[in-house]
This record gives C-alpha cells, sequence and structure tokens, in this order.
C-alpha cells in the first residue's frame, strides 16, 4: 500500500508540476489570506491586551499553523476526498472498483491539489515564527498535524458519502467541511454550550483543533487518549459508512475523463 | 466455466421528477421514488477462451451485468462467480485477474501521456517496474501506439484513446477482459480496427473476452456465443450460429404483381401488402425457395421480384421483441 | 388567451428554474449566519468586563460587521466576466455594439449586486437584532446608509472593471483581485473597524480608497453623524471617479492593442 501511495504522491507531483504557473499562484493566493488574517489577529491583540478566554496570541497562532498544515496534508496526500460527492454521481467510482486495491486509500490519495502545498509551507513557516523549537513541542505539532489531516478526511469522506444515500451531497458536504475549517480558526473557548456540542461532534472542530491545541499548551495524557480515541471512532465511523454506501452504489454512464 | 451467473437480479430507485410548479415544491420535500428493474432473473455462464457478446438496445441492462459481474455494483438477488470467486468477497483479489474497459469512461489521466497511467496502472496491479516496461513495449506493439504514446491524452482522438484504453486494461495480463461498448461512437474504419485487435489478443493469449455492443457488426464479425437481453431479461443465449440458422434462414421477397397477391402456403408468411405490391417472409427451415418461386410464376404474373436475406439488425429486433 | 397562456409559461419556468439555485442561495446566506455567530461568540467574550472599546460597544461591533459583510457578499463577479470575454475574444462582438463596453458592464453588475444585498441585509437585521438586540439610530441612519452601502459597492465594481481589464496584458488576473480583497479585508476594515488599529494607522488607513468599501458605509451606520456621512460620500465619489478615469484610460490603451493586434 505505502508503495502505491508513494507511487501517487510522485505521480500527482509531477503532474502539478506541469501547470507551473497555475500552481505558483495557488501557493501565493493561501500565503496572503492565510497573511492577511494573521494581521487581523495581531492588531486585534494589540488593541485588547491580554488574552481571550485563555488564548493568548501565541495559541491562536498556534491554531492557524496547525489548520494550515493540516489542511495542507490533506489536501496534499488525500486529494480526491473533496470530489466523492461528484465521483459518485457521476459514477467515476467503477474505476476504483476495477482496481485491486483497498477502495478508500486508492481513492482518497489518488489525486493531490497542488494549492495544499501553500499550506504546508505556511503552517511549517507560522509554527518557527510563533512557537517553540523544543524538540517534543515540534514533534508533538507534527503528530497533531497528521492526525487532524487523517481525521479531517474521514470527516469529508463521512459527509461525501451521503450521496450514497441521498442524491448529490456535494453541496452540503462541502458546507460542512469549510465550517470545520472557518471554526478552527478561532479560540475553541470563545464558544459555550449548546453550540460546544454541535462543534464537538456534527463540526468537529473541537477533535480535529482545539484539544490538540490544549495538549500542546499543557500535556495531559488523559486527554490525549481520550481524543486518541475519538479520532479512531472518527475514522472507523467514515469507513463503515463509505463501505454500506457502496451497497447502494449505482453506477451511471455519464461520459467522463480522469483529470 | 470462467464466469457463473445464477438468477441475477438488480432494481435502481430513481426520484421522479413532478411536472409542473407544484411538482418542483412538492420533490424539495417529499421526493418519490420509482423503482426500475435493471436487470431481472438473468442466469448464463461463459467457458474459458470464448468471445462472448452481451448484446441489448439502450436502457436494456447491458452495462448493469456486466458492472454486476465485475464487483462494482451490490445484486440484489443472484449469485456471480467469476474465476471461481465472488466478486464482492474477493473483489481485490479478483481484480488482479480481470480486466475491463468502460468506452464511456476513462481509466487514463487526461492532461497526462498514456504513458505515465500505464506505469501508474502497473504499480496499481504490483508490478515492477521491469515487468511493466516490458508489458508496455508489448502492448505498444499490438495495438500501434507508439507515435502518440506520449502526448497527453485530451490530444488523441477517439480511436486512438480507445486503443489506448483496452491497452490499459491488459496490463496486468487478465485472464477475462470485459468491454463495455467498446466501439461507441468510431467511424468504420477505426471499429475495423478494434476488433481484429480484439480477436487477436483472444487468440494471442487466450483472454476469455466479454463485451456488450449495440452494434450487431461487432457480434456478426468475432464472437461465436451471443447473449441478447431486453428490459432486463434474458431473451436469447446461444451460438451466433445457431441465431443465424433459426432466424437467418428467413428470407424476404418483395413483389410486385399484375394483380393483388393470393397464395396461402406452409412457412410463407405475409408481412405487408399494398395494392399489387406485396411483402412475403420466407421460412427457407419450413420451404424451399423453389417451391415458392413456382408457386409464385403459376399464379401471378410477376413485373419486379427483389430477394433479401434478413439484416442482422432486423434479426436482432426481432429478438427482441420475442418474436423467436 | 394562448397568447396569455404562453407568457405564463415562460414565468413559471423560469420562476421553476430558479428553484435550482435555492439550495446554493440558502447556504450562501447561512455562512452569512454563522459568521455573524462566530462574530458574536468573539465578540462578546473580548467585550466582557468593558462597554466601550475604541470607542464602540459589542453591539455597534457586530451590526458594523454585518455591514461591511453585505458589501463584500453582494459583490458581482465582474472582473472574471470580463477576463473571460477578454480571452475568448467575444469581447470584439461587445465593442460593436452602441454602447460603451465599461458602462454596460458597470450596470449589469450593479444590477446584480443590488439584488443580491437587500435579502443578505434583511438577514443580517434579523440575526444582529437576535444576538444583541437593536442597533440605535438604526432607522434614521438607514437612508444615508443605503446610498453608501451601494457606493461602497459601484466602488468595488470599479475596481473588478480595472482588475478585468488587466487580462489585456496578463492571462491570470485573478491574483490581482486576491490582494485587492485581502486589502480591503485589513486595511479598509472589513474584519475589524479600523478605530481599533494603533492610531498611526488609522489616518492612513481611514484615507484609504479600501475604506470606503467597508468601512466609511458601515461606520456611518453604527455611529451616525452628518459629518461620516458627508466624509463617506464626498469619499466615494472622489474616489469612484478617479478609478473609473483609470478604466476608461485602461480600455482605451487596450483599444489600441487590439486594433494594433486585429483583435
Amino acid at each position: 500500500m505505502w508503495k502505491l501511495l508513494k507511487k501517487y504522491f510522485v505521480f500527482n507531483l509531477s503532474a502539478g508540476m506541469e501547470y507551473r504557473a497555475s500552481f505558483l499562484i495557488q501557493v501565493f493566493g493561501m500565503f496572503l489570506n492565510n497573511c492577511a488574517f494573521i494581521f487581523f489577529w495581531m492588531i486585534l491583540y494589540k488593541r485588547i491586551g491580554g488574552d481571550i478566554n485563555g488564548y493568548g496570541f501565541s495559541d491562536v497562532m498556534f491554531l492557524w499553523a496547525l489548520a494550515a498544515l493540516g489542511y495542507g496534508l490533506a489536501e496534499v496526500f488525500m486529494g480526491n476526498s473533496r470530489f466523492i460527492s461528484s465521483i459518485i454521481y457521476k459514477g467515476e467510482l467503477d474505476v476504483y472498483l476495477l482496481q485491486p486495491r483497498a477502495i478508500l486509500p486508492n481513492l482518497v490519495c489518488s489525486r493531490m491539489n497542488t494549492a495544499g502545498w501553500g499550506d504546508v509551507t505556511y503552517g511549517i513557516v507560522l509554527y518557527f515564527l510563533t512557537q517553540s523549537f523544543e524538540p517534543h513541542k515540534v514533534l508533538m505539532f507534527l503528530v497533531f498535524s497528521i492526525l487532524m489531516a487523517v481525521v479531517f478526511t474521514a470527516v469529508r469522506i463521512i459527509y461525501h458519502s451521503l450521496t450514497f444515500f441521498l442524491g448529490n451531497a456535494e453541496q452540503f458536504a462541502g458546507t460542512i467541511t469549510e465550517m470545520v475549517i472557518m471554526f478552527i480558526l478561532y479560540p475553541g473557548s470563545i464558544f459555550s454550550a449548546p453550540s460546544t456540542w454541535i462543534l464537538h461532534s456534527v463540526i468537529p472542530a473541537a477533535l480535529v483543533a482545539w484539544i490538540p491545541a490544549e495538549i500542546f499548551a499543557s500535556f495531559d495524557l488523559k486527554k490525549l487518549l481520550v481524543l486518541l480515541s475519538a479520532d479512531v471512532a472518527i475514522i472507523i465511523l467514515s469507513v463503515v459508512v463509505f463501505q454500506a454506501g457502496l451497497k447502494k452504489y449505482s453506477s451511471g454512464n455519464r461520459m467522463g475523463t480522469r483529470i | 466455466m470462467v464466469l457463473e451467473v445464477d438468477g441475477l437480479s438488480k432494481t435502481f430507485k430513481s426520484r421522479v421528477k413532478g411536472s409542473g410548479f407544484k411538482g418542483s415544491l412538492k420533490n424539495m420535500f417529499s421526493p418519490e421514488y420509482r423503482s426500475i428493474e435493471a436487470v431481472n432473473d438473468i442466469s448464463f455462464s461463459v467457458e474459458e477462451g470464448e468471445i462472448t457478446a452481451f448484446i441489448g438496445p439502450n436502457g436494456a441492462g447491458k452495462s448493469t451485468t456486466i458492472k454486476l459481474i465485475t464487483g462494482i455494483l451490490y445484486p440484489d438477488e443472484g449469485r456471480v462467480s467469476v474465476l471461481n470467486m465472488d466478486p464482492h468477497k474477493d473483489r481485490k483479489k479478483l481484480a488482479y485477474r480481470i480486466g475491463a474497459v468502460f468506452g464511456q469512461k476513462s481509466q487514463l489521466w487526461y492532461h497526462l501521456p498514456p504513458s505515465d497511467s500505464f506505469d501508474l496502472l502497473g504499480s496499481i496491479y504490483n508490478l515492477s517496474a521491469p515487468e511493466i516496461k516490458k508489458r508496455v513495449a508489448y502492448l505498444t506493439q499490438v495495438f500501434e501506439i507508439g507515435p502518440f504514446l506520449n502526448q497527453a491524452v485530451r490530444k488523441l482522438s477517439l480511436g486512438q484513446r480507445i486503443r489506448c484504453e483496452i491497452a490499459a486494461s491488459l496490463i496486468h495480463s487478465p485472464e477475462i477482459l470485459f468491454l463495455d461498448e467498446p466501439t461507441i461512437g468510431l467511424d468504420v474504419v477505426v471499429k475495423q480496427r478494434i476488433r481484429e485487435l480484439i480477436t487477436r489478443i483472444n487468440q494471442d493469449s487466450k483472454v476469455t473476452v466479454f463485451l456488450t455492443s449495440h452494434d450487431t457488426c461487432d457480434i456478426e464479425k468475432i464472437c461465436r456465443r451471443v447473449i441478447v437481453i431486453n428490459k432486463g431479461q434474458m431473451v436469447w443465449d446461444g451460438s451466433v450460429k445457431q441465431m443465424k440458422y433459426s432466424l437467418l434462414n428467413k428470407r424476404i421477397i418483395n413483389v410486385r404483381l399484375e394483380e393483388p397477391v393470393a397464395l396461402n402456403m406452409k412457412g410463407v408468411e405475409l408481412l405487408k401488402e399494398k395494392g399489387c405490391s406485396a411483402k412475403l417472409e420466407v421460412d427457407l427451415t419450413v420451404t424451399s425457395m423453389k417451391k415458392v418461386m413456382s408457386a409464385l410464376v403459376t399464379r401471378h404474373n410477376i413485373s419486379d421480384i427483389s430477394i433479401s436475406t434478413m439484416p442482422m439488425d432486423e434479426v436482432i429486433s426481432s429478438i427482441y421483441e420475442g418474436g423467436v | 388567451m394562448t397568447h396569455l397562456r404562453k407568457y405564463r409559461m415562460i414565468f413559471s419556468c423560469t420562476i421553476r428554474d430558479q428553484f435550482a439555485y435555492i439550495p446554493a442561495y440558502l447556504i450562501g446566506n447561512i455562512f452569512f449566519v454563522i459568521i455573524l455567530f462566530v462574530f458574536f461568540s468573539l465578540w462578546s467574550v473580548i467585550y466582557r468586563g468593558q462597554n466601550l472599546i475604541a470607542g464602540l460597544s459589542l453591539t455597534q461591533t457586530l451590526w458594523y460587521l454585518s455591514f461591511t459583510e453585505a458589501v463584500e457578499l453582494s459583490k458581482a463577479r465582474v472582473y472574471i466576466q470580463i477576463q473571460e470575454e477578454v480571452k475568448e475574444g467575444s469581447i470584439a462582438y461587445a465593442l460593436g455594439r452602441p454602447y460603451s463596453y465599461n458602462g454596460f458592464k458597470v450596470a449589469r453588475s450593479l444590477g446584480e449586486s443590488l439584488v443580491k444585498v437587500i435579502p443578505i441585509m434583511l438577514l443580517g437585521f434579523i440575526v444582529c437584532f437576535l444576538f444583541t438586540g437593536m442597533l440605535p439610530g438604526y432607522w434614521s441612519a438607514l437612508p444615508f446608509g443605503i446610498i453608501l452601502i451601494i457606493g461602497g459597492i459601484t466602488l468595488n465594481i470599479m475596481w473588478g472593471l480595472i482588475i478585468g481589464l488587466l487580462a489585456f496584458w496578463t492571462e491570470e488576473v485573478t491574483p490581482f483581485y486576491w490582494i485587492l480583497q485581502k486589502l480591503i479585508f485589513i486595511a479598509g476594515g472589513m474584519f475589524l473597524p479600523i478605530d481599533f488599529f494603533p492610531d498611526w494607522l488609522q489616518t492612513a488607513a481611514k484615507a484609504a480608497p479600501f475604506a470606503f468599501s467597508a468601512y466609511w458605509p458601515a461606520i456611518t451606520m453604527v455611529d451616525f453623524s452628518m459629518e461620516n456621512f458627508r466624509t463617506a460620500l464626498f469619499g466615494q465619489a472622489f474616489y469612484i471617479a478617479v478609478l473609473a478615469f483609470t478604466a476608461y484610460l485602461i480600455f482605451r490603451t487596450a483599444l489600441k492593442k487590439i486594433h494594433v493586434q486585429g483583435g
């Protein structure tokens, strides 16, 4: 499996390089967008002084670095996940079903969204500009970023799999995932119940970023274990929902090509 | 038997779109569903090395059947066994041994040259780099795709692309090749070329070929065995020869006489009559052309006559209509 | 009678056709509501224990953000249209018609934006009302605010026009659009009232054109004074005039380019 993933990676990277100009433009766009927000937080913190419900400027910057790297990794290594709905309703899953590989990894990893490289770079740079260089902190940052990439992709798989059952759910799934990203860029502590329940479940911003940020700020083994089991549960759920959907898959005969 | 299908059925649910303004509104809140029996109780088996054609009009359930056999769709009822495997339980194991081309879908990357796609597909099927190289060299030679192997797929003509598609599906030397409408949209010359290639790979490497088509020429030219389905049900299963025998043993006579036709013979059916012209169908298994002709000559004054065989298209459509 | 039937059918089909866009439209608006919710959560924490920050109350800040977002979300994608027309060469047909190309684009985009802005304003009103209660002075500021919001939208269209016309020189104009968007975003006070900025930055930011797309219409709505209104209106008029003239110059230069290259 790893060999194939590596192959996809190299393959997609070289394909992406064919369109170098648009690649660079996308990377530039991401960079610009993120910088504008950082500026927003800088001014805000300068004006209010102190912290926002326990989150200082550097904590918010950690959220940004984590979100950028996690999202970037998801886009680079599992870039096909955002297209699952359209692949299902256009009947393009056939190609993957005919190949002798585990469906989900094969499906999800077969595409790279080059714009993700902008986020990856940004996340790493931002981390080292604003956070600690201590090896165990850096390690934690990397682990949480990878976890975020995987869990975020699992969430995408769950929502996009609804297309199997309900017809095209692309827009709905896209909205939910965008909301996850939007929420994790704000301090988790500003929200109170009942909205936090939603942010722990339907829009799992807490699992993806806020709890990791808390653990990063002050290590807590119990919290870490709870987080890991929640992550595993989401990943298992995504596989179960997808497999159940596969039984309902109805293919189709639309003209299509792989892009 | 490399392929066995027993009592296969599949029903699709589809949303019914109400008409009119009220319909649209109602649809948003409580959609109505209608079920369509795409495949209904189909059973057949295929032997190793056979080329089998699976034919039927549009929407007959051909593609659905292929997708059920290859494990893309889950059957509602019935059993499928391919190379003694269940296509769902052993999907991955089976995938190494079968190849498929869906004429309307591509497994090649649109913006990249076919050689890149071959490379990637090779590693998906766990082939080593030298194995891939050897196989691609062989396929390039057989399919004559060398000249455009390094051009982006989007720049290829449909005929070039379908050749690459078939080559891509053979990269892992499958034992069974499924082709869904391989000649769709191609011109006559290219169609002929694809048929030759299919026959060649069947003979060269003993690949069992199972193809769907609605082009009757495909079947006449390359298949020994034909299965016809219509509206999800099997209406014919037998050799192409047999089909020709039972159906192609009919002749059509168009005559113009000097008086209305009056011919009552066993094995002759009056298809159409207009004034003094008539169209007759003669069943050669019942009577002979000689008898019919002499009867016509003795009873009538013939001003014009033409005799023709039944075209394959009509043969097929008479099967669709259940006329056999 | 048959004539009437024909038009009724066209009307009903058009409306049914529009049904297809309802989900996309609703989702866009849901986003607006969610953004306001996030802002409300964030700012109510920041405002905890104080009534005014930089001279603004929580109520004013939230309503302010709903107005800047309204201008942003009702933006017409004029630069994309122009870029497409330049790339495809269909701009040549438009040039042959008896109207000014720029004028046509402005009129069309303005229509598009106005259709979008009304429901967003209504939604913003409801949501902000539920979160913070009524904005003091809303009704008396509204007539002036509407003029300035239309002014802000027009200013954005001018930018779109200029960026779109750059397609005559460069293949991809989107990066320019991004830069502009981020400038309005930050320097224009879209996400944060400029009053929150450090003093040395405030004066410059308030005078820059970006503020007249976002900050000035919104601040006039939440902190109304005739002086604010006058500053905002004159500023908008000035920058619209400057940008319109720039667009005209760019367009004329581009025309020469077409004539030289023969389209």
